[in-house]
């Protein structure tokens, strides 16, 4: 069977929604860049103001140098001026993370939409009893899926991105938009990378879970989770006076929500990530049974690292949201028993969950032992 | 072939493992002596369309074809559009449109244009009126007898199976318990209508017989092999009635699942 069969096969089944993922990424950015524009005009029309003086009842004379002025402080979108910024990086200023234009959080929410829908739909919409009954091998349709899906989601970044400075270019002076090439090229990448790791997260995440609304659920809770461990091993590096681990491991627990630092060391985990992910998702892939198709974990061998991640990242959690400095004890008390509660729970749940995979091996084990008689 | 249990004997987890929708606990299915999971090529040779199961709903019939085409290299087309239109129906509808029996008769009709040597249908009868499951028989047949095509069809219809299958395969907790040839078995077995003597159910009726039905003292039995030896046998029990009766599936599947308790049969004598 040739490759480009099945790649028919599924470009048949997801073109929709390729499509739908290019507009809405057409959408989206349009309607930043929108808000950016209009925030330049607004900028203007407010310097145009203050640069003509009121006298008397009457409009006073425009002061041209004041207008370029205010404009100058106002009005530049991007800009390599700043370049050390606020967070002080050379790559990217920090004025042009802040425009909202760096890290699309549309363009994430879409990667992380995109991997669950491809994986969801297909399971729940029972296209996946078909791909397996067909005559590919599993291995091959998870990684033919998972690039068609990738190459949709590099088009839909890479047109937001031609639309967002493609706009921003032809319709605010190019004074106010200052930004070299390389920047955007940083950008661009920057953006396909995370947006890659994302899907590939979220593809893993759904070929566990199956149903979307568990698999986002778990998903933002996973999310939120993993923002608090980051943080929590950051006071803990603090503490001890080590910044650069600190440092390091901000950008490895989320990169995404500061991409103006740490630049390179951002995009090679979240390169890893989306490897990792990407690798360990094939042999789930291909170990799964159309039997799963419920909310329930279509790998039941994962529940047990799951509840381990969920334990260390809830008490981290509950860690990171708690200021011992300035607390009582009591509070401090309360804490605690949060805690070791939380950890109890977490236990008691996996504990429960041990019991169901133990009956279902045994049942399962009797029945190969009644077929061996 | 036909593939005979009763409901949850696994008819259906069979066929889905067979394809591999659902992964084996244990063993191997093979074509000609070759794993299908190592060669995952050979699944084209074997086709298993459950429509209910399937994502059919919303594509129209013709574009439900294009996919099959791709996973198939032997589908043929123009054959599939042949029988839509022989049977009036408009490739551009959606398969959800259709009635039961047409959604029933459109997985008939891409199994076929598969090209697939081997087709495995589940229930192709279930629910269906006489007029389809006729259409559905005319099908099959001049399958097999244009292109060699093997079919393993799993049914509670057994009257309808009767008449199609030449093998039938029993499956009970989730072993095959027997294969049956259908004209062998009809030349070696037999469904006597007995009654005997008050108090007595010889041995020979509950050793090489199956009591399939009583009714008051008349005893319906089958022997799935009824030689000289034991008609001998039952004759020297000197039955009040001994007459033979017309067998059919129906008769080999109560055989086989159907057992009423000693004791109501020996109160019922």
């Amino acid at each position: 069977m040739h490759k480009d069969e099945l790649g028919k096969m599924l470009w048949l089944r997801h073109r929709w929604v390729y499509a739908l993922l290019v507009v809405l990424a057409l959408g989206s950015a349009l309607y930043s860049t929108t808000t950016t524009i209009d925030n330049y005009h607004q900028s203007a029309s407010y310097a145009r103001s203050a640069a003509t003086k009121h006298k008397n009842g009457k409009r006073g004379a425009f002061n041209d140098q004041k207008y370029r002025k205010i404009m100058k402080e106002q009005a530049v979108i991007f800009t390599t001026e700043n370049a050390e910024g606020t967070s002080g990086t050379k790559a990217i200023p920090y004025n042009v993370q802040s425009s909202g234009a760096v890290t699309s959080y549309m363009m994430l929410i879409l990667a992380a939409t995109l991997g669950i829908a491809l994986v969801s739909w297909d399971r729940l919409g029972k296209f996946e009893r078909f791909l397996y009954a067909s005559p590919f091998a599993r291995r091959r349709i998870y990684w033919q899926r998972f690039g068609q899906g990738l190459g949709a989601l590099l088009c839909a970044t890479t047109a937001f991105y031609l639309l967002t400075f493609g706009a921003l270019f032809t319709m605010v002076p190019a004074q106010y938009v200052n930004i070299t090439v390389f920047g955007m090229l940083q950008i661009w990448v920057y953006n396909l990378v995370a947006d890659s790791a994302l899907y590939a997260a979220a593809s893993w995440l759904a070929l566990i879970f199956s149903n979307p609304l568990v698999t986002s659920v778990i998903g933002i809770i996973g999310f939120v989770l993993l923002d608090a461990f980051q943080g929590a091993v950051q006071i803990i590096f603090a503490a001890i006076k080590h910044p650069t681990w600190s440092r390091a491991i901000e950008f490895g627990g989320i990169a995404l929500r500061s991409p103006g630092r740490y630049w390179l060391t951002g995009l090679l985990v979240m390169i890893i990530g989306a490897v990792v992910f990407a690798f360990w998702g094939a042999p789930i892939f291909a170990r799964s049974s159309s039997e799963n198709t419920s909310h329930i974990l279509a790998f039941p061998p994962m529940k047990w690292p799951l509840i381990v991640i969920m334990a260390v990242l809830g008490s981290s959690y509950a860690f990171d949201y708690y200021d011992f400095r300035t607390s009582g004890i009591l509070v401090g008390a309360i804490f605690r028993m949060v805690l070791v509660g939380l950890i109890i729970g977490f236990c008691m749940w996996g504990l429960l969950s041990f019991g169901s995979i133990r009956r279902r091996w045994i049942s399962r084990r009797n029945a190969k032992l009644k077929l061996k008689a | 072939m036909g593939l005979v249990g009763r409901n949850g004997a696994g008819k259906t987890t069979l066929f889905q493992t067979l394809v591999h929708q659902y992964i084996a606990d244990g063993g191997v299915v093979q074509i000609d002596d070759q794993d299908t999971v190592q060669r995952p090529e050979l699944r084209a040779q074997m086709v298993f369309i459950d429509g209910q199961n399937l994502f059919f709903g919303h594509y129209t019939l013709l574009r439900l074809a294009d996919f099959y085409q791709q996973a198939y290299p032997q589908f043929n087309a123009a054959r599939y559009a042949d029988l839509l239109r022989e049977y009036k129906l408009n490739g551009q509808r959606t398969f959800g449109e259709l009635s039961k029996g047409y959604r029933a008769l459109v997985c008939i009709f891409l199994a076929l244009a598969s090209g697939a040597p081997y087709v495995l249908l589940d229930e192709p009868f279930d629910g269906l009126d006489a007029i389809v499951r006729e259409q559905i028989v005319k099908l099959v047949i001049s399958e097999v007898a244009e292109h060699q095509t093997a079919f393993l069809i799993a049914s509670h219809n057994l009257e309808e199976l009767d008449g199609l299958a030449d093998r039938v395969l029993f499956l009970k907790g989730g072993t095959i318990t027997h294969d049956y040839k259908l004209e062998e078995l009809r030349q070696q077995a037999v469904k006597l209508q007995l009654v005997f003597p008050v108090g007595q159910v010889p041995d020979i009726v509950q050793s090489a017989g199956k009591i399939i039905a009583t009714q008051g003292r008349v005893l319906t039995v089958v022997f799935a092999n009824y030689t000289p030896e034991v008609a001998a046998a039952v004759s020297a029990a000197q039955p009040v009635l001994q007459e033979e009766l017309a067998l059919d599936l129906v008769d080999l599947f109560k055989a086989e699942y159907i057992h009423p308790k000693n004791e109501e049969v020996l109160k019922n004598a």
